[in-house]
């Protein structure tokens, strides 16, 4: 059954989200997948309001569930009253994983970002593996030239991201003049290389689309995860937007997923640890044009594989099942 | 056949496997419907429809009161170890509990007795991958632990052939890191990798290494260890890995895979250097033993199989535990009580309730105020209303508080001990708001009176910064961020997490049990997924008032019955009263009169209103027999009004604010008037058309509801009825005999960022500000001049109601300071 009408909420406060574009990324999506059926956006404040206005057959609250300050119960009675569907998508699993008994009894699907917490979820609903995805009007560019630098990388710098960085430092005497690390947790220069600043989500794609090479690392930091310490498996959100850019990125980790999205040595780079990263990096030094090949590789099978509209369709698929 | 089944770990980082175990349980034909339970639902599940078998996995944690009843409660039951010989002894403690005893150590299944059947662990046959075809990413692969025993094996292999690509996932925790800090600078480590990712590893490598552990948990057998496989041995064949197992752990292991051609073994470093180079220079061998490994795994090593072995060793059903032959019992959790004094229609209800129930044991639950109790106490009264225990919470409950660990776990005691088959809730103020959650969980019935509307604001009578009805559900939820932060200090979002915790602690409710459709209404409306579950019951007078009969006169006399307070409309009263000075009126103030009110009645402009001052519960004053009408201009919607029952029932013609339960229970214009909130002008427009025509108000009396109201009798009779209905078809659980773990809040599938609702303000609340001045100097004078009117409010208690009541309020100012600080 194709829902006529769709209801895409954000999951948290717009003053408390980080994340705050990715619901409009999955509404665009949706609009594009199904373009017959009415998509509105909502922010978490506006979503009861929002579903007692367009009794959706389908509601979906995409983004963190852990704020204390939230409670779906108003937005899960108004979309019932319609006798519409409520489905959660959450894009924090595994590190925000103990709040799911918050929202396990309101739904009738949660869909994960991440594969592995996709193996402990209560068997008491339909649970689903759904990665995050890219968004091509906000994270497509032309892959032409690699204008640098050469090493970039951009997020929170986790324990585990800020070991690698430093432990490439050790290894590279000049990497303040060949990488720029940008992003959050630690003051500018406290790794070589960083620098204490945010960018916005359309912006980055610019910056890992102009980088020679990209490191993709996950993170190890859990914010509520301490009931049954999951790992991840499932690649980061970024790996589909620098995907969606163009970039050359190096993943750097244990498991094999990422080959369920790229191919290795043709669409990404696989590490296992510094010397990986280091022998890929000087790989594509010595030939940049490996780097572009790698770039548009990727970019089309994001394009082809990998936006919210390809999400969109499998969401729906499988929430209306 | 139904089956039950229940992880016992409810915090369980092998919880893929019980999951696996499940989905296994719902394969087999035998079972019609598996139920995957928690803490949190299983008693309910139990309860609520028959089950054929209950079957507990794991068995860490089970030694707790939840699992002890569902064995009781459950046609048959079973549980399957799965950490022995770790935690045999701890098994052997609920093993009694059950029909059948797995465990998957064969050298512990004698522990449980001559019926215990061993049941190894096993793959999960969905987690099969297709075998590598091309060349492995690595030679050998290793996860687990970093055991200092293991860390010196790896270590020694990657020096002796230096050349093999290692693949290492090795788990640090705080507890090793000193034992193992000499290999900090060759090894790396991690938090370790997911399932998936572990079988994928192991599918791409030549060799899965298994190093043994040497390690318990179990503080009775520290040294235990055994050759028993663990849960690796089954998944590293089922996702298509050779593996490479120590002799120590392969005695048993030999039992289950072929050595040699399922699996490769070796008893020392030489051996599993010379195993590994074998390997490496005859890959096709390895695959071949892989595939032997997943083939075998497949036929014989499923959880499947594992699950239809149990199911076929299930013994006939034995005789359930006798149920208590004795009445349901009935826990009250109450915020306070009327032996303490000073009390309210929460307290005279539960008062009329525990007198007359029948149905029920009654309990009562409280605070322990009594002269002598220690600080943070709580007191436990029996049927007779006498003390059976007392408990001290390690860490006070603060206003600002959502729940208290200290006393979440005390609760938990006492549901288990005393075998509560019904948890009735009169008040949440100072307490735990997870009672009612934490009461689900262990299978009692829910109900949660509805006195006020604390469920829904820490304003219970929902007067806001306006000092009237807030009317929220007509406006944008954010106000009470405003209203918080102006009237309590409250920092913003401080409601949101408030009403989000009440709205998933009150889903445990089975009933709601509220005195007008009215207050019901707006605690619907505020969380609309409870609006079925209200049941209204008028809760009782102290006595039901007799009809008087009044005498002429050319005064017309109306009265005000009741506490004379800011929430029962002093404020508009005093301006009614101002209003109709010189009017053929004279009002009666019967009740108690708050200090501050008190002092503007003085004076030569209140002539014509009389102050009776109090009177004791039931016991109506004389003096009403004079008056025609009677004022209850509550600014907020009252969600019964007792003293509106009485002055009907007196005969009395009542003029109320139209909103709650007093607008409900009064028809406009046929037995009574409807006056906006606050709006003393259209109060005296009621009583000049009172004065001017006495045939209407004469007219309106004869209409007042012949039955305005009920007794105590009537009221526990309507509750009792309620009680039988929860309770038809249960027996009363079993009081518990020892001291047990009670499970943390996580256990129970409740989540929470903060134990906190209440979030502190960026700056001191409008209203404090201001009477807290500026500087230490203005502060200083701020406390003292609070200090001062709190001293002169004693004295007047003291001299209106007698010290005892004095001291009494002044020990809830006292607690109440305590509990804002906190």
């Amino acid at each position: 059954m194709t829902p006529r009408r769709i209801l895409v909420v954000s999951a948290s406060p717009q003053a408390l989200n980080v994340n705050n574009r990715l619901p409009g990324y999955l509404a665009a999506g949706l609009r594009e997948a199904f373009p017959d059926a009415d998509t509105v956006l909502a922010a978490y404040e506006a979503g009861r309001r929002a579903a007692l206005d367009l009794n959706p057959d389908l509601a979906v609250v995409f983004g963190s569930v852990m704020l204390d300050e939230t409670d779906y119960h108003p937005l899960a009675n108004a979309v019932r009253r319609g006798g519409g569907r409520l489905v959660f998508w959450l894009h924090d699993d595994p590190y925000e994983f103990d709040a799911h008994t918050r929202v396990v009894p309101l739904a009738d699907a949660i869909f994960t970002n991440d594969l592995a917490s996709l193996d402990v979820y209560p068997p008491v609903l339909p649970v689903h593996h759904l990665a995050l995805g890219a968004y091509p009007a906000a994270h497509h560019r032309p892959v032409t030239v690699r204008a640098g630098p050469e090493l970039f990388f951009c997020g929170h710098l986790y324990g585990n991201r800020r070991r690698l960085l430093e432990e490439i430092a050790a290894r590279v005497p000049d990497l303040d003049r060949r990488a720029l690390f940008l992003g959050t947790g630690v003051p500018t220069g406290a790794v070589p290389g960083w620098q204490a600043m945010t960018v916005a989500n359309d912006e980055l794609a610019g910056f890992t689309n102009a980088a020679l090479a990209v490191i993709n690392v996950g993170r190890d930091h859990d914010l509520a995860n301490a009931r049954l310490l999951i790992r991840a498996s499932t690649p980061g959100p970024r790996t589909f937007e620098a995907g969606m850019s163009g970039a050359a990125q190096i993943v750097v980790g244990d498991g094999f997923e990422i080959e369920d999205f790229y191919a290795p040595g043709a669409e990404v780079l696989l590490a296992d640890g510094v010397e990986g990263v280091i022998e890929h990096w000087e790989r594509l030094a010595r030939d940049p044009s490996a780097s572009l090949a790698i770039g548009r590789a990727a970019q089309d099978r994001t394009l082809a594989e990998h936006t919210y509209t390809h999400r969109a369709r499998r969401l729906v698929s499988l929430a209306m099942a | 056949m139904r089956v039950l089944f229940l992880d016992t770990k409810a915090n369980n980082p092998n919880r893929y496997i019980a999951r696996a175990v499940f989905a296994a349980l719902k394969r087999h034909p035998a079972v019609r419907e598996a139920r995957w339970a928690t803490y949190a639902d299983a008693l309910t599940l139990a309860q609520e429809s028959r089950f054929d078998l209950l079957l507990a996995f794991d068995g860490e944690e089970a030694d707790n009161a939840i699992l002890e009843r569902l064995c009781a409660r459950v046609g048959q039951s079973a549980i399957w170890f799965t950490e022995d010989p770790y935690e045999v002894g701890r098994n052997r403690v609920v093993a009694p509990w059950f029909d059948l005893v797995a465990t998957n150590d064969r050298a512990s299944a004698g522990a449980y007795g001559a019926g215990a059947l061993h049941l190894a662990l096993a793959a999960d046959r969905d987690a099969r991958l297709p075998l590598w075809s091309d060349a492995p990413a690595y030679d050998l692969f290793f996860a687990g632990t970093a055991w200092p025993n293991r860390l010196e094996t790896l270590d020694a292999v990657r020096q002796r052939r230096p050349d093999l690509r290692t693949k290492l996932v090795l788990v640090s925790n705080p507890a090793i890191a000193p034992a193992i800090a000499r290999y900090r600078d060759r090894f790396a480590f991690s938090p370790g990798v997911s399932i998936r990712d572990f079988g994928r590893i192991a599918n791409r490598s030549l060799l899965t290494l298994a190093l043994p552990r040497r390690f318990s948990s179990d503080p009775g057998n520290p040294e235990a260890a055994s050759d028993t496989p663990g849960p690796r041995l089954f998944e590293v064949a089922i996702a298509g890995g050779a593996q490479l197992v120590d002799a120590g752990t392969t005695p048993e292991a030999a039992r289950l895979l072929e050595p040699g051609t399922e699996f490769l073994s070796f008893d020392s470093l030489d051996e599993l250097l010379a195993r590994i180079d074998e390997a490496r220079a005859d890959p096709a061998r390895v695959r071949a033993i892989a595939a032997a490994a997943q083939a075998r795994c497949l036929a014989e090593h499923t959880c499947d199989h594992r699950v239809a072995t149990l199911l076929d060793a299930l013994p006939a059903a034995r005789a359930r535990p006798v149920a208590p032959a004795r009445k349901s019992r009935a826990l009250f959790v109450a915020h306070h009580l009327t032996r303490y004094g000073t009390f309210g229609g929460a307290e005279l209800t539960l008062d009329a309730l525990t007198e007359h129930l029948g149905t029920v044991e009654p309990f009562v639950l409280a605070p322990d105020r009594r002269a002598g109790a220690k600080r943070n106490a709580f007191a436990l009264f029996g049927p007779d209303g006498e003390l059976r225990e007392t408990f001290a919470l390690p860490k006070p409950i603060g206003e600002g508080d959502l729940v208290n660990e200290g006393f979440d776990r005390a609760f938990q005691g006492l549901l288990d001990r005393h075998g509560f088959d019904l948890v009735h809730v009169n008040h949440l103020r100072g307490l735990s708001f997870s009672v009612p959650q934490i009461a689900k969980a262990y299978g009692a019935r829910v109900v949660v009176a509805v006195h006020d509307y604390f469920a829904a604001c820490e304003n219970y009578n929902l007067i806001g910064f306006e000092d009237r009805y807030c009317d929220i559900l007509h406006r944008p939820a954010q106000t009470c961020d405003a209203c918080l932060r102006r009237t309590r200090g409250r920092g913003e979002g401080s409601q949101a997490r408030r009403r989000r915790f009440f709205a998933e602690s009150l889903r445990s409710a089975d009933v709601l049990l509220a005195g007008s459709e009215a207050s019901a209404a707006i605690l619907a409306g505020i969380y609309p997924h409870l609006k079925d579950r209200f049941a209204i019951v008028p809760p009782p007078l102290p006595r039901i008032p007799e009809r008087r009969t009044r005498p002429a006169d050319d005064v017309l006399h109306v009265a005000l019955l009741g506490n004379f307070t800011a929430v029962k409309g002093a404020a508009t009263a005093l301006q009614v009263f101002e209003a109709t000075r010189g009017m053929a009126l004279r009002f009666h103030v019967f009740g108690r009169v708050d200090f501050d009110v008190a002092e503007r009645l003085k004076g030569e402009a209140f002539a014509h209103v009389e102050v009776h001052g109090g009177f004791p519960p039931g016991e109506l004053p004389a003096g009403l027999d004079r008056c025609r009408l009677a004022l209850i201009l509550s600014p907020w919607p009252e969600t019964y009004c007792i003293s509106l029952s009485e002055v009907q029932a007196t005969g009395l013609v009542p003029v109320v604010t139209a909103l709650g339960a007093q607008g409900e229970r009064v028809r406009d214009g046929i037995d009574g008037f409807h006056v906006p909130v606050n709006d003393a002008e259209a109060v005296a427009a009621v009583l000049r058309r009172a004065i001017a025509e006495p045939a209407l108000i004469e007219a309106m009396a004869a209409r007042l509801p012949a039955a305005p109201g009920q007794d105590g009798p009537a009221y526990a009779a309507a509750v009792d009825a309620l009680y039988a209905r929860l309770l038809d078809g249960r027996t009363p659980f079993a009081e518990g005999r020892r001291v047990r773990r009670a499970l943390d809040l996580s256990e129970l599938e409740i989540y929470l960022a903060s134990p906190r609702w209440a979030k502190p303000a960026s700056e001191a609340p409008v209203a404090l500000a201001g009477a807290g001045g500026h500087g230490l100097l203005g502060r200083q004078a701020a406390r003292l001049a609070r200090g001062q009117e709190l001293w002169r409010r004693f004295v007047y208690l003291k001299e209106t109601e007698g010290l005892q009541a004095a001291v009494n309020r002044g020990v809830y100012w006292l607690n109440h300071w305590r509990a804002r600080r906190r």
